[in-house]
């Protein structure tokens, strides 16, 4: 029995951090199933086994479902075993596999709603379905009297979704699954599926083939596995197949460092691996420099979506003027500094922060100034968050900044 | 910039040339009257200085003399420090500009058209207009130093280029520029989302944002509330399936109790139909033997009855025949008992006849009295009654004459003889002394006399209202009357009183007043008279009602009288019975019948009883008569119903007896076999499958309607889950946290704004505020010597604007609550301050349009000191249509035609 073990597919999952970028991260979730599908086409296997979560949640919309259900339909010789996962568990009518079109799937298609077994070949499948999204029941313990049933002279599979009972690594009620759930059922192999890295225990009966597609920054490699088992009681032979569409990379760039900026966040992500148009970048920028030269780090970052299909800029930047600039605005411009020193101070009062200039030739703004200030323009001391007057400070000193620059060419 | 002399041509008034100067350098007086056209003067050297020669518009066609279209030209003549100028510019038609300066003592053409307008703008630092005529913003600093008619007490603002310069130039202020292009800068930025008092403007981009984001969580919120629901709608389906199973069982079991009632009844059912058999043959049998034991008690009962009707019969027939004998003997006693009562009822009614007739003559008597008193009761009312008449003759005789007729009369004669006086005393008075004895005959003396008697060598006096006359014997008569109009009217009023009396005794008919008074007297006596007499007779009158009732009572009486005789026909004993004799028979006649009928009355009783007790006898015969008649019916009917009984049982009533007692016997025994047979409470079964049957409905019926909530809430389910709520949820998540985001952003940044230009605000205000002390100073010492007033000091604000006066800056007088004069002095001196200082680079003209207007004489005079002092540094000129008021001030100037004075 050869066979495709895959889980967590999540089609339909959320991506707010990317905003518009999101849709791109979903359709890749639908096109690696169809990757899948055609791998069990070129790779002849008997079935693919999806262990759960095969959708993100229940309620996602009929359009997706449908074409999901096109996808599957795509492959009509490649039969689908689908377990309800705790993200698409077996709940009701509600729930995604009561609804159409997968209240009457196709033949090839098998959504096991119940612990009814699958045969396939000389496999039989015994599933162990979810039906809730968190529960404190191993859900491999019913396999053990469905195995029992199973003829001798037939491959046992079991197919279930849940946590692996590892110490400090589980959570009590997110269907913790046994150790030696495998073994303990008498199974050739228990196909499981809910963490997103691949996990192999049990003599290598029991495996988690992880997600087949990332979905966030500093996750391992993602695939599924191809699975050979001869014969009842044979060792499984599972070898694990890259089936990721995106790759994603998260790179720190320091916008202290000396150099040209488009340079340095070139080189930055010069190494990527993959394709750009099939990367999910995140430029963290971090360190401290002038509004001017972060301004350029900001737009070479964006810059970047260009040729690479999703980028996130994250900025963790602080606005520092040099000192020399700073005693130049001292001496050309004192009243603009004097009011960087009042911004620093209103960040002292509102923060704690301390001021970052040095402020000895000029007035210390005093907390009733500021308040009277305030209540002029109508501005309530809530208001003045440690967001805005960062805010005030940047723009002050970012348009002190353009100033300089100017009268430097002029 | 100083003036020299200004040349128009075709100006306004001027239809020719007219010049004004040349100007000194220091204190000049432009003296004309109202609408002399110094204003315009001064406006076409503005134009000609500061316009484009090829400028149209309003402002230049107002130059024009009206009416015309003649081309207006201006020659301006004017130090600066780069040189000496002259500038002649021709608007409109023709329109040129040409410059001179004056160089190596001669005037030289340096430029022309546009060039020359340019060079001159630029000697003079005004800035180019726009289209159309220049305004005073572009007069550089004309702008501030020529206070136009109407504007002494207003002060243009610092904001513009001239205004930066004077104010840094005055105060010493330099305020970075950046700072002021940054405040707008950050003010616009904040503008944008915030209105002035720090609220969100309404259709600014982060309100709209912050509505479509308050609009994404209601739509999020119901999303959730929505998943939320499914869920416990799951909750609740998963719940009810379970309580659904145990409904299963419950409704299984009741089913099963229903089945095991059902078949019990069944058996109960067939044991009672048994038991109702034998019921049925057991009440049969007692029923017989209950009749056969009443029949028995019957023929006992009826034999006895028997025995007693006869007996009584006998008993009967033995009393009727004593009381046969009774009646007759009480039938005799009465018959003697009503012979007796006769005899008494003849004697009483003999004894009633008597009293009547002595009755009858007693009233006689009475009536009789009765008469005699009615009859002088007559006579003495008739008596009044002719005295009453003859009262009445009387008083017809007399005058008519009431109450009101007598004052009036007494008023006319008043009336008069009041006139008589008057008349009197505007009358005639003549007096007569003849020498001789004589006789005069008057007439209408007021004496009425005819003739007056009078002794010669005596005098008599006579009088009258208005006339008379005299007649003297021998001589003739003498008509005298009176020319007094008074006495004319009196006169005639004195006739008019008179006939008014004369109509009245008249008409009472009597002679005089007097007279009337007299027959009033008459009138009341003889009324007082006749009143005495009618109340003497009511008197009579008594009890009756009128005379005729009296009359009425009279012939009564007298009727009754006669009547009595007749009918009585008296004896003549009876005629001579008195009174008292009648009362004596009556008395004794009473008594007499008192006593018989006391006797008929007994009689009566006795009778009375007799006839009770026939009447009893007769009853209790015709009682006993029915007793015996139904007595011997009864003894019939015992007969008859005893042979019927007996009839019954032809072999004995015994003999049946005995046998029904065994028939009862054996039915009861069968009975209480077939009562044993049934289950205990079997009575209740029925209530039981009836509960039960009840019991098995209700658990249906709710396993039904569970039933029912379970499918509902699988197709709520199922139709909410086609929803795609999550999907759904995460588009609204997604676009919320880049609109969040975005917000948050506008807001930091608009607040940050809004932040950084009060604080630039704050700090330039405050940069300001330290350098305004030295301009104050010079700006009291100024306003000191212009008004003596050493107790105030002029206050400025961060503007620069003049803020008022006052001992200091915390009892300032605010600038508008200040007088006219006070703001035009306070003006005028921060002029001078801008024109002393600024002249220490480039001379300064100070142009003053009637600056004395609202000032009174005391500070005028202080004015003019002022400005003859800041003359020797600063040129001005001062207009003026009050020319005595700057008489020997400065240096005057007059518009002339042709040649400058």
């Amino acid at each position: 029995m050869r066979f495709i073990h895959t889980a967590d597919l999540q089609i339909g999952a959320r991506f707010s951090q990317f905003g518009d970028k999101a849709s791109a991260l979903r359709a890749a979730r639908v096109n690696a199933l169809a990757r899948i599908l055609d791998c069990a086409e070129s790779e002849s296997a008997d079935a693919v086994l999806i262990a759960g979560d095969m959708f993100e949640d229940n309620q996602v919309a009929d359009a997706l479902v449908r074409e999901v259900m096109g996808v599957l339909n795509a492959h009509p010789n490649v039969p689908v075993v689908i377990l309800p996962g705790n993200h698409d568990p077996m709940s009701g009518p509600g729930c995604v596999w009561m609804r159409p079109p997968f209240d009457n799937p196709p033949d090839h298609v098998i959504v096991c709603t119940s612990t009814s077994p699958v045969e396939i070949g000389d496999a039989v499948i015994l599933p162990s379905p979810i039906t809730q999204k968190r529960s404190t029941r191993d859900p491999a313990l019913p396999l053990v009297e469905l195995a029992g049933a199973v003829p001798a002279e037939k491959i046992k599979i079991g197919l279930t979704h849940g946590s692996l009972a590892i110490e400090s690594k589980h959570q009590p009620d997110d269907h913790p699954i046994a150790l030696n759930a495998a073994t303990r059922a008498g199974l050739d192999y228990l196909a499981v599926g809910h963490w997103h890295s691949f996990m192999e225990m049990d003599e290598g009966r029991l495996v988690m083939p992880g997600t087949p597609e990332p979905d966030q920054f500093g996750q391992a490699a993602a695939g599924i596995v191809i699975v050979d088992i001869d014969s009842p009681g044979a060792s499984p032979a599972v070898k694990q197949i890259p089936s990721a569409t995106f790759a994603w990379h998260e790179c720190p760039v320091d916008v202290a460092a000396d150099g040209d900026v488009q340079t340095l966040v070139a080189s930055a992500v010069a190494d990527l691996e993959g394709a750009p148009e099939n990367v999910v970048l995140r430029i963290r920028l971090h360190g401290a420099t002038d509004p001017t030269r972060r301004r350029a780090f900001e737009l070479a970052a964006a810059a970047l979506s260009a040729t690479v299909a999703v980028v996130q800029v994250q900025d963790e930047t602080v606005i520092r003027l040099s000192d020399a600039m700073w005693q130049a605005w001292q001496q050309e411009h004192p009243l603009l500094a004097q009011v960087v020193a009042d911004v620093e101070q209103a960040r002292l009062f509102a923060t704690g922060t301390a001021p970052d200039v040095a402020a000895e030739d000029l007035a210390v703004l005093t907390l009733p100034e500021l308040r009277g200030i305030c209540s002029d323009i109508g501005i309530a001391e809530s208001d003045l968050s440690a967001d805005v007057l960062e805010t005030a400070r940047e723009l002050l000193i970012g348009e002190m900044s353009a100033v300089a620059a100017e009268e430097s060419t002029s | 910039m100083r003036l020299e002399s200004v040349t128009l041509k075709n100006v306004g008034r001027f239809n020719g040339d007219v010049s004004v100067g040349p100007l000194d350098s220091g204190l000049n007086v432009l003296s004309a009257g109202n609408e002399a056209g110094k204003s315009t003067l001064l406006m076409a050297t503005a134009r000609a200085l500061f316009d484009r020669h090829n400028v149209t518009g309003e402002g230049i066609t107002a130059l024009q003399p009206i009416g015309t279209s003649l081309a207006p030209e201006v020659t301006v003549t004017f130090q600066s420090s780069h040189g000496r100028f002259q500038i002649h510019k021709r608007f409109l038609q023709s329109a040129s500009a040409e410059l001179r300066e004056f160089k190596d003592g001669v005037w030289q053409a340096i430029a022309d058209g546009d060039a020359a307008d340019a060079r001159v703008l630029e000697l003079v630092a005004g800035t180019r207009a726009g289209r159309g005529a220049s305004k005073p913003e572009h007069w550089g600093m004309l702008r501030h130093l020529w206070a136009r008619q109407g504007e002494m007490t207003s002060w243009p603002d610092f904001q513009d280029d001239t205004g930066a310069r004077v104010r840094t130039q005055l105060a010493g202020i330099e305020i970075d520029s950046l700072v002021e292009t940054l405040i707008g800068s950050f003010e616009r930025a904040a503008d944008e989302q915030f209105t002035s008092t720090g609220r969100l403007k309404k259709n600014g981009p982060l309100a709209a944002l912050e509505e479509s984001i308050a609009d994404q969580e209601t739509e999020l919120n119901d999303v959730h509330a929505t998943m939320q629901r499914m869920d416990e709608q799951q909750q609740e389906l998963a719940t009810s399936r379970e309580t659904l199973a145990v409904y299963r069982t419950s409704k299984a079991d009741a089913d099963q109790k229903v089945t095991a009632l059902t078949a019990a009844r069944r058996d109960v059912e067939l044991l009672r139909k048994d038991l109702e058999r034998f019921d049925e043959t057991y009440a049969s049998a007692e029923q017989n033997l209950a009749a056969i034991d009443k029949d028995q008690q019957s023929v006992a009962a009826d034999q006895k009855a028997l025995a007693d009707a006869e007996t009584e019969q006998q008993a009967l027939a033995d009393k009727a025949e004593a009381h046969q004998q009774k009646d007759i003997v009480l039938r005799a006693e009465l018959a003697t008992h009503k012979q007796q009562i006769t005899g008494q009822q003849d004697a009483i009614n003999e004894a009633r006849l008597q009293e009547a007739r002595l009755r009858d003559i007693a009233s006689l008597a009475q009536q009789q009295t009765s008469v005699t008193a009615l009859t002088k009761t007559l006579d003495k009312i008739s008596a009044s009654d002719q005295q009453q008449a003859l009262l009445r003759e009387q008083r017809a005789a007399l005058p008519d004459v009431d109450g009101r007729t007598l004052k009036k009369m007494n008023s006319c004669e008043q009336v008069i003889r009041e006139l008589g006086i008057r008349a009197e005393a505007v009358g005639l008075r003549v007096t007569l002394a003849p020498l001789a004895d004589a006789t005069v005959a008057v007439s209408g003396d007021e004496q009425d006399r005819a003739e007056l008697k009078i002794a010669g060598g005596a005098t008599e006096e006579t009088g009258a209202t208005w006339a008379m006359d005299l007649n003297i014997p021998e001589w003739g008569q003498i008509s005298i009357v009176s020319g007094a109009e008074e006495a004319t009217e009196l006169e005639a009023e004195m006739s008019k009183q008179r006939a008014t009396l004369s109509d009245l005794l008249s008409l009472h008919k009597v002679d005089s007043v007097a007279q009337a008074l007299e027959a009033s007297e008459q009138l009341k006596a003889i009324d007082r008279e006749i009143k005495t007499a009618s109340d003497a007779a009511a008197a009579l009158l008594d009890d009756w009602d009128s005379l005729d009732a009296l009359q009425q009572s009279f012939e009564k009486a007298k009727g009754a009288v006669a009547q009595l005789s007749t009918r009585l026909s008296l004896s003549k004993e009876e005629t001579s019975l008195t009174a008292a004799d009648l009362e004596a028979q009556l008395s004794t006649l009473q008594d007499a019948l008192r006593c018989l009928d006391r006797s008929i009355t007994a009689l009566g009783n006795v009778i009375e009883k007799l006839e009770k007790q026939i009447e009893a006898v007769a009853a209790d015969r015709a009682e006993r008569s029915s007793a015996m008649d139904a007595i011997g019916k009864q003894i019939a009917g015992l007969n008859a119903r005893l042979k019927t009984l007996l009839d019954r049982y032809p072999d004995g009533i015994e003999k049946a007896m005995e046998q029904a007692q065994i028939a009862f016997v054996t039915a009861k025994a069968e009975k209480a076999v077939a009562t044993s047979k049934l289950p205990d409470d079997w009575e209740k079964i029925d209530q039981r499958h009836a509960r039960a049957l009840k019991a098995a409905s209700q658990v249906a019926d709710e396993y039904d309607a569970l039933g029912q909530t379970i499918s509902g809430l699988e197709a709520i389910l199922k139709e909410r889950g086609s929803q795609g709520l999550y999907s759904k949820e995460t588009q609204l998540v997604e676009s919320l946290e880049g609109n969040k985001k975005s917000a948050t952003s506008m807001r930091s940044k608009a607040t940050a704004a809004r932040l950084l230009a009060a604080l630039l605000d704050y700090r330039k205000k405050e940069s300001v505020r330290t350098v305004l002390a030295p301009l104050e100073d010079q700006l009291s010492i100024a306003f000191t010597e212009l008004t003596g007033d050493h107790s105030r000091r002029v206050t400025l604000d961060e503007d620069l604007h003049i803020a008022g006066i006052g001992r200091n800056r915390q009892e300032v007088i605010p600038f508008p609550q200040l007088s006219q004069g006070a703001k035009e002095q306070l003006l005028l001196a921060l002029r001078a301050a801008v024109a002393l200082e600024l002249s220490k680079e480039e001379p300064q003209i100070l142009i003053l349009d009637d600056v004395l207007v609202n000032t009174d004489p005391v500070r005028q005079e202080r004015v003019l000191d002022y400005l003859q002092q800041i003359s020797t540094d600063v040129q001005i000129l001062v207009l003026t249509c009050h020319a005595s008021m700057y008489r020997g001030v400065g240096h005057a100037v007059g518009l002339n035609a042709g040649v400058a004075s």
